[in-house]
């Protein structure tokens, strides 16, 4: 067994035994794929929701739009039927409230996490599990042999999903 | 910041300067808040690619409180500042009580210690923004702080996304503060943005070779 860590802005895929592993999302969102058949499963740590349009040379992983993609056709390198991939989610927090107006800035983690599901949409990709929004910490692992997800946290303890 | 444009060592010296003026600024305003005498370290200019920031205190899932709050005005940015939590219940207690409890391990921070921390943020911003606008001639205000106990990574991730869209490093002025041999520790944070870099480098007569 590895547990293979993912950055921020970083993608992985694994198999059989291993565990794919992202610590500390606030407003950044945590996309895994799974393939019982395969026991083949994927996590994109996203930053972003959308990537620039006028850019290029960034890293794919930032983004909802790019990531999410990307970590789709990584895993059907590795064998997967994407038909077959289902998606649990969890992040896309909102660390820090403002009173009065509140800045786009810290609205991110909504709109992250709406993107990740609107791109899990259009690939067809059911949601399994949805953890996403409050206001606290997430750190998720995802276990290749049997597709769960445990999201741990600091106010609200662990849970497997 | 921008990938096209490194920074040279003295471009790195006089942001170090920068937040040798914030800093000292606030480690006075905190020695007088306590009523204790804080020391500072000598502050570090830091270009951090995105994974790495969170082992500036520990690691993304250390245990921290952060205050943080937008720099707005002519250079925007942000700012924050970085205490774990055993830290910043030593604080607040010496604001509360005068003194530290012999055993915070299993103390919890409380609503009306959390607007003493918040409050305490509001003074250091406060004092660390005013100094670097006086220094630099540039207008600047602190907007109010927000206050986040979590862990590192997720409270950190929030300055990322001020440069996430067009850098994948964040360069990051800390410097550390303590009080006592090491019995409160804490960090501030300022994270200009972007353009701000050669706003404030011009500001100190300093030409970044932008223009």
């Amino acid at each position: 067994m590895a547990v293979i860590k993912i950055g921020i802005a970083d993608l992985n895929v694994a198999s059989g035994s291993d565990v794919l592993r992202t610590a500390g999302l606030g407003s950044c969102v945590g996309v895994t794929l799974y393939d019982e058949s395969t026991k083949i499963g994927g996590m994109v740590h996203v930053m972003l929701p959308e990537s620039p349009k006028n850019k290029s040379g960034y890293k794919k992983a930032k983004y909802a739009d790019t990531g999410i993609p990307e970590l789709i056709s990584k895993m059907e390198e590795k064998g997967c039927n994407k038909s077959k991939l289902v998606a649990k989610i969890a992040g896309g927090a909102q660390m820090f409230s403002f009173s009065g107006e509140e800045s786009k800035l810290l609205k991110i983690g909504e709109r992250n996490a709406k993107a990740c599901r609107d791109i899990l949409g259009a690939h067809k990709i059911k949601i399994l599990a949805d953890d996403t929004g409050g206001s606290y910490g997430r750190t998720i692992e995802l276990y290749c042999e049997t597709g769960k997800l445990m999201i741990k946290t600091v106010k609200e303890g662990v849970q497997e999903v | 910041m921008t990938e096209q444009q490194p920074y040279e060592e003295f471009h790195l010296d006089a942001l170090k300067e920068i937040g040798n003026i914030g800093a000292g600024n606030a480690t006075t305003a905190l020695s007088n808040l306590l009523s204790r005498s804080i020391e500072m370290s000598v502050p570090e200019v830091n270009i951090l690619p995105f994974d790495e920031v969170p082992y500036v205190v520990g690691g993304p899932e250390e245990l921290v409180v952060g205050i943080y709050l937008q720099v707005e005005g002519e250079a925007p940015g942000s700012l924050m500042l970085l205490l774990e939590k055993e830290d910043a219940i030593k604080l607040v207690s010496i604001l509360m009580t005068g003194e530290i409890p012999d055993d915070v391990s299993d103390k919890n921070i409380e609503d009306m210690e959390q607007s003493a921390l918040m409050e305490t943020g509001n003074i250091l911003a406060s004092s660390y923004i005013s100094a670097l606008s006086d220094f630099t001639r540039l207008g600047m205000a602190p907007t109010v702080p927000a206050l986040a106990i979590d862990m590192a990574g997720a409270i950190l991730e929030v300055i990322l996304l001020q440069v996430g869209d067009v850098s994948e490093h964040v360069l990051m002025i800390g410097t550390e503060f303590s009080y006592d041999k090491n019995k409160i520790r804490g960090h501030f944070f300022l994270i200009p943005e972007d353009n701000s870099f050669s706003k404030i480098l011009k500001s100190l007569g300093i030409d970044d070779g932008s223009n």
